[in-house]
């Protein structure tokens, strides 16, 4: 803070300076010394017991500090209840990103799936394993078309007059 | 006034002097900032602050009739790199072109002029070194190039577990045919623009296209989204569910191709449901592997649909539109008597095999695939009635099938019919036709006369709608047309039952179980050099149905080039064909077998 007063006072002097040179100085102040920095701060610790005071109960303070509180914690709510919206859809952002992200990576996962189970299925596949385990399409005259039994019977018991049904 | 509050007095004014100043900069700077800089800065913190992301949604995806996709996108990564950010351009081409197996010195080229350098020949030739010369005044340096688009997953994988900052991802998508050369002219295929070529792809490109989006994304410090703004909305390819039956048409495709190597040149299989016009399968031969696109023109012409683009005098299998048009107009009846063998416009018609015939019911005669008598119905029938038939056929029309560069065939104005013409015309001459329209005769006559649209496409699906289709099963909403009586329908397909029987040309495709009628056909070819017809190679045909009271389905076969008549070449392929798809299609069988070693088994098994 000195150093501040002494730049200030550097200036002010510069001033006070300007307005001397105006007036001539007195003989009985030309041997005056010069001020030294900061001669006029002071620094006294003074040291006070206040250990014996006893401070009387002021019934109106209980009251302002409860309205203190009061307001504060109502301030703070309203603040909480302002700002909670903002910081949960902000929330929700980050959450929607990373389910967005998600979501396409199992999009991508599912592609993949549909082309591994469409490869796995095609016909020239099926074939080439059956022909591997030497299944043969049945002969036409061994398919034989079974009539559908109404009482839930053996489905082998066989009725030709009712409307027959393929079974292979 | 004291020293001392002179000095506070100066101490304050120039303070406030100080502030003033102090609060004109700021002043200042504000308005370079808000107003002069406004929109750049707008702009600066815009980009900064979020991100556009270009969303390419996926093009649509064509099923077969179980839901199994015959044609699909899948997401794969492309890759490309920020040249500005590249440690050490040698290291980067040897490590991008050994995973994506890139050419290193083209890559180098590639970097370097991106860069903003052009590249020096390599010192050494056994090793790479990729030397950047003095700088291109040509090339601007970029921040971004291409390295490889859609690499396969497992490239991508190891290029994204070495975790480098230059490199960056894109996702695009892949056509894919997951069953190969399946149904390859049906399907068609894309160019790499996206942009189908030929089949579904071209035909239906609008629906199936995918329209990219714009979103932006508000990031924050660590570059995370939390908020996302949709710019343009993206619209994903709708999905077409298609009326092809994979298992039929495989079926049809092991079965012509066989054929065709054995005694053809080329073919094609139509299976089509005559109730609905629902096409099972439409095969053809030579086929091509739709994964691979074509290198040029020339290969791009070799994959067309020969079942729909490519007409054909039909031959006998014609002599069906005579004989429905003589029924209709009640000139003749199934047992009216013919002379086959009599001169007809002052010439004797040729028969096959040289045969002379004689007189004979109309049903032998078609039995028999009598020129003499086919072109005596249509004469009896009368060129205005028969050419009413023909058109009411469909002929010289296209079907309207949902497929690119479909073809109406030839059927002359009657106006330009010579006086012989409707001789040459009711065997199957001076007019072509497509297999497509022969399978659109034969649906029409096992319909009961009753005409619908051949079509490939059983509903158009978006991505959402396919979840909420339940109950929806796709009908052909185009109303039916009558072109003959139901009756008349029905006589047709008695006679043409004849055909497959004992003493008819297509017994080869008598199904054992199956009642079942057809026509065969064997047309001369005609040499495109000459203009003459090539003798000893035919368009072998044969176009059947079964069962004969309830048609379930309708099998054209078309054999080119063959070698000996439809009889011995198409009609086996219609029988190797129709039983197997017949029992797909759980149809019950409608003639009595006998096989006594099964039911003596069965007669064995407990009540």
């Amino acid at each position: 803070m000195a150093a501040w007063t002494v730049i200030w006072d550097r200036f002010g002097e510069m001033a006070a300076d300007r307005s001397s040179e105006a007036v001539p100085r007195r003989d009985s102040e030309r041997y005056r010394l010069r001020p030294l920095p900061a001669e006029d701060v002071y620094l006294h610790i003074k040291t006070f017991d206040n250990s014996q005071v006893v401070r009387l109960e002021d019934p109106a303070a209980r009251g302002t500090c409860w309205k203190a509180i009061g307001a504060t914690v109502a301030s703070a709510s309203m603040l909480i209840v302002l700002l909670l919206p903002s910081v949960f859809s902000l929330l929700a952002g980050y959450k929607l990103q990373r389910l967005e992200i998600e979501r396409e990576d199992l999009a991508k996962q599912k592609s993949a799936l549909i082309l591994e189970r469409t490869s796995l299925l095609t016909p020239q596949r099926l074939e080439e394993i059956a022909r591997y385990q030497e299944m043969v399409d049945p002969a036409p005259q061994t398919v034989q078309y079974l009539a559908p039994s109404s009482s839930n019977k053996p489905a082998m018991a066989l009725n030709v007059s009712k409307q027959p049904k393929a079974v292979r | 006034m004291s020293e001392i509050d002179q000095r506070a007095r100066n101490r304050v004014r120039l303070l406030a002097r100080l502030g003033f100043v102090w609060a004109a900069l700021i002043a200042a700077r504000l308005v370079q900032l808000q107003i002069v800089n406004h929109d750049k800065l707008l702009a600066e913190a815009k980009a900064q602050q979020t991100r556009e992301l270009e969303i390419d949604p996926p093009r649509g995806m064509m099923l077969d009739v179980q839901g199994l996709p015959l044609a699909m996108s899948l997401p794969v990564d492309s890759v490309a790199i920020n040249p500005m950010r590249l440690p050490d351009v040698d290291i980067a081409v040897t490590m991008l072109s050994r995973i994506l197996n890139l050419d290193p010195v083209q890559l180098c080229t590639n970097i370097l002029a991106a860069k903003g350098r052009k590249s020096m020949p390599a010192a050494n030739s056994t090793k790479l070194s990729c030397v950047a010369a003095s700088g291109d005044p040509t090339s601007k340096p970029s921040g971004f190039l291409w390295i490889a688009r859609k690499i396969t997953p497992e490239q991508s994988e190891k290029l994204r577990s070495l975790n480098l900052d230059w490199i960056e991802f894109r996702t695009e998508y892949k056509r894919l045919y997951p069953n190969g050369r399946l149904a390859a002219q049906l399907l068609g295929g894309i160019h790499d623009d996206g942009k189908g070529y030929a089949g579904l792809e071209k035909a239906q490109d609008e629906e199936l296209r995918s329209h990219s989006g714009l979103t932006r994304v508000a990031v924050d410090s660590k570059r995370q989204g939390y908020s996302m703004e949709v710019a343009e909305p993206a619209l994903a390819g709708e999905s077409l569910e298609t009326t092809i039956d994979r298992r039929m048409q495989y079926i049809c495709e092991r079965a012509l191709e066989k054929a065709v190597k054995a005694n053809a040149n080329n073919g094609s299989i139509i299976v089509m449901d005559p109730k609905t016009g629902h096409i099972r399968a439409l095969a053809n031969y030579p086929t091509y592997d739709p994964n691979i696109s074509p290198r040029n023109e020339i290969e791009q012409k070799l994959r067309q649909n020969l079942a729909v683009e490519v007409p054909f005098e039909p031959g006998s299998v014609f002599k069906v539109v005579a004989l429905a048009a003589a029924l209709e107009a009640g000139v003749v009846t199934a047992d009216t008597m013919l002379n086959c063998g009599e001169k007809l416009f002052g010439k004797m018609p040729g028969e096959a095999h040289g045969h002379k015939l004689g007189v004979m019911s109309v049903r032998e005669a078609i039995a028999r695939s009598a020129n003499g008598c086919a072109i005596k119905m249509a004469t009896l029938t009368g060129r205005d009635r028969y050419f009413r038939a023909l058109r009411g056929f469909g002929f010289g029309s296209r079907t309207g099938i949902e497929l690119p560069a479909e073809t109406a065939g030839v059927v002359h104005p009657l106006a330009t019919w010579r006086q012989n013409s409707i001789a040459y015309v009711s065997v199957g001459h001076e007019m072509t036709a497509t297999t497509l329209q022969l399978a659109q005769l034969m649906s029409t006559l096992a319909n009961g006369g009753r005409m619908v649209r051949p079509t490939v496409l059983k509903s158009q699906l978006s991505p959402e709608a396919k979840f909420l289709r339940a109950g929806f099963d796709g009908e052909n909403t185009e109303p039916a047309r009558q072109v003959i009586r139901p009756e008349t329908a029905m006589k047709v397909l008695q006679i043409l039952e004849s055909v497959v029987l004992q003493g008819g040309t297509g017994t080869a495709a008598k199904m054992s179980g199956y009642s079942m009628g057809g026509k065969t056909g064997s047309a001369q070819m005609i040499d495109p050099k000459t203009g003459h017809y090539l003798h000893g190679h035919y368009h072998a045909s044969f176009m059947g149905f079964a069962p004969l009271n309830n048609p379930q389905l309708v099998v054209v076969v078309t054999l080119n080039g063959a070698t000996q008549y439809a009889g011995a070449l198409a009609a086996p392929v219609f029988k190797e064909v129709a039983e197997p798809i017949l029992r797909i299609l759980d149809v019950p069988k409608d003639l009595p077998e006998s096989i006594p070693a099964v039911r003596k088994e069965i007669s064995r098994l407990p009540e």
